[in-house]
């Protein structure tokens, strides 16, 4: 990113210094020897570099339409010839000749199509690309070199970063829960956790994860709110500490409390959620009212503080029996 | 020193500083058209199997688009379509229907097949009383709030009372958003956690084809009005905010598509109801807020994801608009006067306030006066009549360039207008810009400014033929 601003800077500054040189240059060659009054000379002289500016530009920008639209079809053209290759070379034809081809056309468009093979082919087929990366001179990390290097991105990275990793990763999902992802719950970044977690909600498989509980009682309040989102997730999963997010002091780490013991049917907490409908925190009375719509005993509760509950409870309370009614009770 | 004398020196230095004025003016425009430049070319494109992935992904923030609408009948429903229609895997649309007298709420109501839902605010920003919220009995993420008629503001507060979603996305309800706009202006804040609002490029739909609520060929307008309209949104997005997102000093995000932290919003007190330019308000107190209390923060301009919307082809209705943009605008920098030239906040008192004051705000009135001391200056024989022209040229061929820069910007980085024979007529009318359309708009903003200054409030009406309906 900084690397990005400099770049802007730069560019910046010299076409401001361009600019500014260009008038001055206009200015003292060509005006100033003809013209008494340097304000004229001056004036003309920006004028001369506008015009010579705007026509630069019209000129410039239809050249450059048109070798973007040509780039664009010979783009097109190499990637379907690519696909084409590796498609074919897959099924056990040798497309290698035809690939160097098309590597000295456009090595990039070739690891690209060679990553994007890789990402979906299977056993042989993809045994053959990889045989062809070596061949073609592209290093294609082993299996577990690489689900190494995608998680550790997936954690360093941003939330962008990591959405699209996640997905790529969901294959290996069993495989990163007994390794990488306990691992990660314990670290002392906290980013590292985050991604973890990130991780087990986003694939909404059962897994059986370790040290869940330590991002459970984590000293950061959006780490515990993650950790209770991704507990419904965890087979292994203590559940007690649901009960104990409900004391919790953020308003975030209650409202998540409360939609656990939904999604997990905790009916044991149907008192705590209960007197949850009546939090200080409206994200909270809500997220209580929808769980406990979830609970066996929890819609004849529900029923119970509608007809003679706190006023605010009543609203959250009737909103989710209404929600419960209609069959859309959406836990998020 | 006679009297005559006295004239003389007083133009002398008027004249001067109108000169100094026009430089620093157009040297700024300048400067933020070519950092805007760098700043898009140096953007790294998202590729279509990243944006596949990202629009499945159920780490993506909830996002609810809030719509305000009042008498909408005409486009309401084909606009609600439009709005429900985004790929975004968790996003729903909250209609506010801000006590409309025509039937756009029983429209929406047999459209969408809307009941009477039990739905609490969660929220506890003031607003208009709420007489019911609807929601939909289809399976469709609609909310539908029917209150008192407040303005705008009202009703956006009161859409981000009801929302549950951490992110808000302010629309305007006859906007068309594009399918993957959602996805593009919510990326910011996956970048960046510290990022609290972002703000997406508004489009001139005039010309365009329209079906289902869908723009499906993009054309420029055939009528010179909003062709020049065309031209001044594209300096306005690509040379001048692209320019102030990078510098971290973005003061306006456009209330026809913005989206904000909703926790950000409730915090700084949701918009404020007693001005016209609340949108440019609510930007400019997030800034103070966060530098106040010195957290990290990001408001960030993306000029990818687009919203198309209608703009005025009637010249009265054009001045209603812009009249009410510079009060507008008037109103935010005398709300936040303090923070001008103020070392506590940084880049946004020192750069971007002063100049949307200078530069902005008062802008047309230095511009008209020139243009009056000019005549007057010619009129006695105070100037050179060639210098005048020829200082009328510069400054002509001056936003000539400024404006050709803009559409080669578009062209550049956005490529939306495929017709060679649109491009034409873009630069054709960057060009005629300049011969009547600017000195126009520069006369309605000043009237904008006295207005802004002796108190006037109000929106005004705005007409509108509806995007379905027959030219």
């Amino acid at each position: 990113m900084k690397d990005v601003r400099l770049r802007v800077w730069v560019g910046t500054v010299a076409v401001a210094m361009i600019y500014v040189g260009a008038i001055d240059l206009a200015d003292v060659v060509v005006f100033t020897p003809r013209f008494e009054s340097r304000s004229l000379s001056l004036a003309l002289a920006f004028a001369l570099v506008q015009t010579v500016a705007i026509v630069v530009f019209v000129g410039g920008l239809f050249v450059r339409k048109w070798l973007y639209s040509r780039r664009q079809r010979q783009s097109i053209q190499i990637e379907r010839e690519i696909q084409e290759a590796l498609a074919l070379h897959s099924l056990g034809q040798d497309e290698l000749p035809r690939l160097r081809a098309l590597m000295a056309r456009s090595r990039r468009d070739v690891e690209r199509g060679i990553a994007a093979a890789l990402a979906t082919l299977l056993s042989d087929a993809r045994a053959r690309v990889l045989a062809a990366a070596g061949a073609l001179g592209i290093p294609q990390a082993d299996d577990r070199q690489r689900l190494d290097a995608l998680f550790e991105a997936a954690a360093a990275g941003n939330l962008r970063r990591r959405a699209v990793l996640v997905e790529e990763l969901e294959p290996h999902a069993l495989a990163l829960a007994t390794d990488q992802i306990p691992r990660a719950l314990t670290s002392s970044d906290p980013r590292q956790v985050t991604a973890a977690l990130d991780m087990i909600r986003a694939w909404k498989r059962m897994l059986t994860v370790a040290n869940l509980e330590q991002a459970l009682r984590h000293p950061d309040a959006a780490v515990r709110v993650r950790a209770l989102q991704a507990l419904p997730y965890v087979s292994n999963a203590a559940h007690a500490a649901v009960g104990e997010g409900f004391r919790d002091a953020n308003a975030s780490v209650r409202a998540a409390a409360a939609t656990a013991a939904g999604k997990l049917r905790l009916s044991e907490l149907t008192d705590a959620l209960v007197r949850a409908l009546s939090d200080t925190s409206r994200e909270v009375a809500s997220a209580a009212a929808f769980a406990l719509a979830a609970l066996p005993d929890g819609v004849s509760r529900l029923r119970q503080v509608v007809s003679s509950g706190p006023r605010l409870a009543r609203g959250v309370a009737f909103e989710a029996l209404e929600q419960a009614t209609l069959g859309r009770m959406e836990l998020v | 020193m006679s009297g005559h004398e006295l004239l003389l020196r007083g133009f002398f230095f008027l004249e001067t500083f109108i000169i100094i004025y026009v430089a620093a003016i157009n040297g700024s425009y300048l400067l933020l058209v070519v950092i805007g430049f760098f700043a898009l070319e140096h953007r790294e494109p998202v590729s279509r199997r990243d944006r596949d992935a990202l629009l499945k992904s159920p780490l993506l923030p909830p996002v609810a688009i809030l719509a305000p609408a009042y008498n909408e009948a005409l486009t309401c429903r084909d606009s609600v379509r439009a709005m429900l229609g985004p790929r975004y895997p968790n996003h729903e649309v909250i209609v506010i229907n801000d006590g409309s007298t025509d039937d756009t709420l029983q429209i929406l109501i047999d459209a969408f097949k809307l009941y009477r839902s039990g739905r609490t605010p969660t929220g506890s920003l003031p607003t208009k009383p709420i007489r019911a919220i609807y929601e939909s009995r289809d399976p469709i993420r609609l909310v539908v709030i029917d209150k008192e008629n407040g303005g705008k503001a009202d009703s956006l507060n009161a859409g981000i009372n009801v929302a549950r979603a951490t992110l808000v996305c302010a629309v305007d309800s006859d906007s068309l958003i594009e399918e993957e706009a959602l996805l593009s202006v919510v990326e910011p804040f996956l970048d960046d956690d510290s990022t609290v609002a972002s703000g997406g490029i508004i489009r001139v739909a005039n010309g365009c084809r329209i079906e289902g609520g869908r723009v499906v060929d993009v054309r420029a307008p055939r009528h010179l009005l909003p062709i020049f309209q065309v031209i001044e949104y594209l300096r306005a997005f690509l040379g001048g905010r692209v320019a102030f997102s990078f510098l971290n000093s973005l003061l306006i995000i456009s209330g026809a598509f913005g989206v904000f932290r909703r926790d950000a919003v409730l915090e700084a007190g949701g918009y404020l109801t007693k001005t016209v330019g609340e949108d440019m308000e609510l930007v400019v107190r997030l800034h103070r807020l966060f530098r106040q209390t010195g957290r990290k923060y990001r408001i960030v301009f993306v000029p990818e994801p687009v919203c198309w919307t209608e703009v005025p082809e009637s010249l009265r209705i054009l001045k209603r608009q812009r009249n009410r943009w510079q009060r507008g605008t008037l109103d935010t920098l005398m709300i936040h006067r303090r923070m001008i030239f103020n070392p506590r906040y940084g880049v946004v008192g020192f750069f971007a306030l002063p100049y949307f004051l200078f530069f902005e705000a008062l802008g047309p009135l230095v511009e008209l006066t020139g243009y009056a001391a000019t005549v007057l200056g010619l009129v006695f024989g105070l100037i050179d009549p060639r210098l005048a022209v020829l200082f009328f040229m510069v400054s002509l061929l001056f936003g000539v360039l400024l404006s050709m820069s803009a559409v080669v910007l578009e062209e550049l980085t956005q490529r939306r207008y495929p017709a060679p024979a649109d491009l034409m007529r873009l630069f054709l009318g960057a060009v005629i810009e300049s011969l009547g359309f600017r000195q126009l708009l520069m006369i309605w903003r000043t009237q904008g400014l006295i207005d802004g200054l002796r108190g006037k409030q109000g929106w005004g009406t705005m007409e509108r033929r509806g995007f379905g309906a027959p030219k």
